[in-house]
């Protein structure tokens, strides 16, 4: 659907590994890769979707691709929890849509949401972009019959294995103890403090995180992070 | 009247459809529309943090996240009064080169090559032609490993911030990748070999090229905006105002005019423009076609950026040396940040991405929240020139069938290597 196409990429940049895949599952439609059946109407065992549903045909696409597909797997955190677009939602959108396209006449400007406000999904994987390899090991999960599942353990642990630097400790705002992990902390590992691009992990002690936060920032700027990728919307 | 359509054309960066129209043998219409959705990007950076804008601008699209990063960045360290240290600048430099390469590499071996062969789908494309197609991916993974090294990730970059790099790359792996540039570089040249033994469909339109120049190099971080048709530079700030953003309704790509007239901007025309600045194995490759330039066949963009993904290894090369002796010198972990205050400004920025000039601009309050920004992708400034070039093309294929002609039409319009996503951002 409507995206910047990062976890195709993310996908592609297996290398070897992805087209690897191609052994073991029939890869039917991927359009960076042919052309031709972009909307067939043939039936598929897992569908893969990506992106925002942001116009009328992405819409239609997507329930016309549950149809066909038995399995419907969202990935990314655009399909997953709104992802970065959907930050649209956090002010007046009539607003922003003038600015950008000074009032044009028959451009969509839909809520942005996450697929399942849509569509039936069956699981998640989550990342901005997606974790390529946590990919891979969900369709060989899903090839030898395992009902996959992703990790559930906050990023703040896979932080903590490989010895990063805790830059919540430093002072600045990370996400990290509240996130889903399967990323291995890789925006840690530039000092980058985790924003939640891959949605809150079970159990997430959420007022402990924001126990600690208010110590050195405002509730503003607190929720400023929490809305970059969609946690705000997770929160009760 | 006949119309020709071509629904959701694939192999290009998001989404695109083509409407045409032959009107009377000799006269045609074009019309490139998007199926991407709004994102309305811009609008949704008002009221936001001036860190946020490096990091969601890359979210733009997900094979140049790094062109927009950098621009961003840049555009932002002149709001802030910034100056990135040498050490900084050179380590952009390879990365940005890194993000042509694998760029390039994908689009003119992988989406376009196809095309000059008559083949479909890309998994045939790779059971015949083995070889060349593992050149071409080996050449991709160097430069997304820079990509990684560098910025953290290969897509969408995370060390690559305001006022430098978060953490230095890591050097070890840095060191083993860059071991092994010769051998790359040689595979490129194959690469280019190969590729251009084929031949392109003939086409000529006088075209107004427009890239970056400098004087000390084939410019791509940064310069002033030269304009092939009446051979003049600009400052950017200058030709900005010249350009005209025009919003049509039931379209969401703009589309851009400078002075009233379609630009062309990519490999081509940085070729066209800059072709003294290549390196050595790049003008030698480019002079085996025997072109006399400017070479006005737009599908001899696919040709150089080949050519270009050489050029960048070699310049890398230079780079990377420049770079050990920095990091032989002593405080150079202090010279990877530089610190800096939130303070009222305004900044812009034009850099070359893999498809041409790409400009951001904001505008910040005293707390560093966002005012202003504007963003004018190269998709946005040569779909124009895209429909003029399918104008006149048109015609030229009325002796063909429908399904050839509309080979020809889809092979035009990816020799453009169009990115829909950074058009409809």
């Amino acid at each position: 659907m409507t995206s910047c196409e990062g976890c195709l990429f993310a996908l592609l940049d297996l290398k070897e590994k992805f087209f690897a895949l191609n052994k073991k599952v029939r890869i039917k439609s991927f359009r960076l890769l042919e052309e031709g059946i972009h909307m067939s109407e043939e039936k598929f065992d897992i569908a893969f979707v990506e992106g925002s549903p942001l116009t009328e045909q992405n819409i239609e696409q997507l329930k016309k691709v549950r149809k066909q597909a038995k399995t419907l797997i969202a990935i990314g955190s655009c399909a997953h929890i709104g992802g970065i677009y959907h930050l649209k939602q956090y002010s007046d959108k009539e607003k922003i849509f003038n600015y950008v396209y000074s009032g044009n006449v028959g451009v969509e400007n839909f809520d942005v949401l996450p697929v399942n406000k849509i569509v039936k999904v069956d699981y998640f994987l989550p990342g901005c972009p997606v974790n390529a390899n946590e990919f891979l090991q969900f369709i060989h999960g899903l090839i030898i019959g395992k009902s996959p599942s992703i990790e559930q353990n906050p990023v703040c642990r896979e932080c903590q294995i490989r010895g990063y630097e805790c830059v919540l400790q430093k002072g600045e705002i990370c996400l990290g103890p509240i996130t889903q992990a399967g990323c291995d902390a890789v925006c840690l590992k530039s000092k980058q403090g985790c924003w939640g691009c891959r949605g809150l992990a079970e159990d997430a002690q959420i007022e402990n995180l924001v126990k600690e936060l208010r110590k050195k920032h405002t509730d503003h700027e607190i929720i400023k992070v929490l809305e970059v990728f969609g946690i705000k919307d997770l929160l009760n | 009247m006949k119309t020709i359509q071509i629904n959701h054309i694939a192999k290009t960066e998001g989404h695109l459809s083509f409407v045409g129209a032959l009107i009377d043998g000799d006269f045609a219409q074009a019309r490139i529309e998007t199926e991407e959705g709004a994102r309305l990007i811009e609008g949704i950076l008002l009221g936001r943090k001036y860190y946020e804008a490096p990091i969601i601008t890359s979210r733009i699209c997900g094979i140049c996240p790094i062109v927009h990063n950098l621009t961003a960045i840049k555009a932002l360290e002149q709001a802030l009064n910034v100056r990135a240290t040498k050490e900084v600048l050179v380590l952009r430099k390879i990365l940005l080169l890194g993000q042509w390469i694998h760029s390039h590499a994908l689009h003119a071996f992988f989406l376009s090559f196809p095309d000059l062969v008559g083949i479909n789908n890309n998994l045939n494309l790779l059971k015949k032609y083995p070889k060349q197609s593992e050149l071409a991916l080996q050449v991709r993974d160097w430069a997304v490993e820079i990509c990684r090294i560098i910025g953290g990730r290969t897509v969408h970059p995370i060390n690559s911030v305001i006022g430098g790099f978060n953490v230095e790359p890591d050097f070890t792996e840095l060191e083993k990748l860059m071991e092994q540039r010769e051998e790359i570089l040689q595979k490129a040249i194959k690469i280019f070999d190969f590729i251009s033994a084929r031949r392109l469909p003939k086409f000529q339109r006088p075209t107004n090229y427009v890239s970056l120049k400098t004087k000390n190099e084939y410019a791509y971080y940064d310069g002033d905006m030269f304009f092939s048709d009446n051979d003049q530079t600009v400052k950017v700030e200058t030709a900005l105002r010249e350009i005209e953003e025009i919003i049509l309704p039931y379209e969401r790509v703009k589309r851009v005019r400078h002075d009233g007239r379609a630009i062309m901007v990519g490999a081509l025309a940085r070729i066209n423009n800059n072709f003294d600045g290549l390196n050595a194995n790049a003008k030698k490759s480019w002079e085996k076609l025997g072109i006399i330039l400017p070479c006005y066949n737009s599908f001899y963009n696919i040709f150089a950026q080949v050519v270009e993904i050489i050029h960048c290894v070699e310049e890398i090369e230079s780079l990377y040396s420049e770079y050990q002796k920095m990091r032989e010198k002593s405080g150079f972990d202090s010279r990877l940040k530089v610190n800096f205050e939130p303070n009222p400004g305004k900044g812009f920025a034009a850099m070359e991405a893999p498809r041409g000039i790409l400009y951001h601009e904001y505008e910040l309050d005293r707390a560093g929240n966002i005012l202003h920004c504007n963003i004018i992708s190269p998709t946005t400034i040569f779909i124009s020139n895209l429909e003029q070039d399918l104008e006149q093309l048109i015609p030229q294929l009325k002796k063909l069938s429908d399904v050839k002609k509309k080979v020809v039409i889809k092979t035009l319009i990816r020799a453009y290597d169009p990115c829909i996503s950074c058009a409809t951002h």
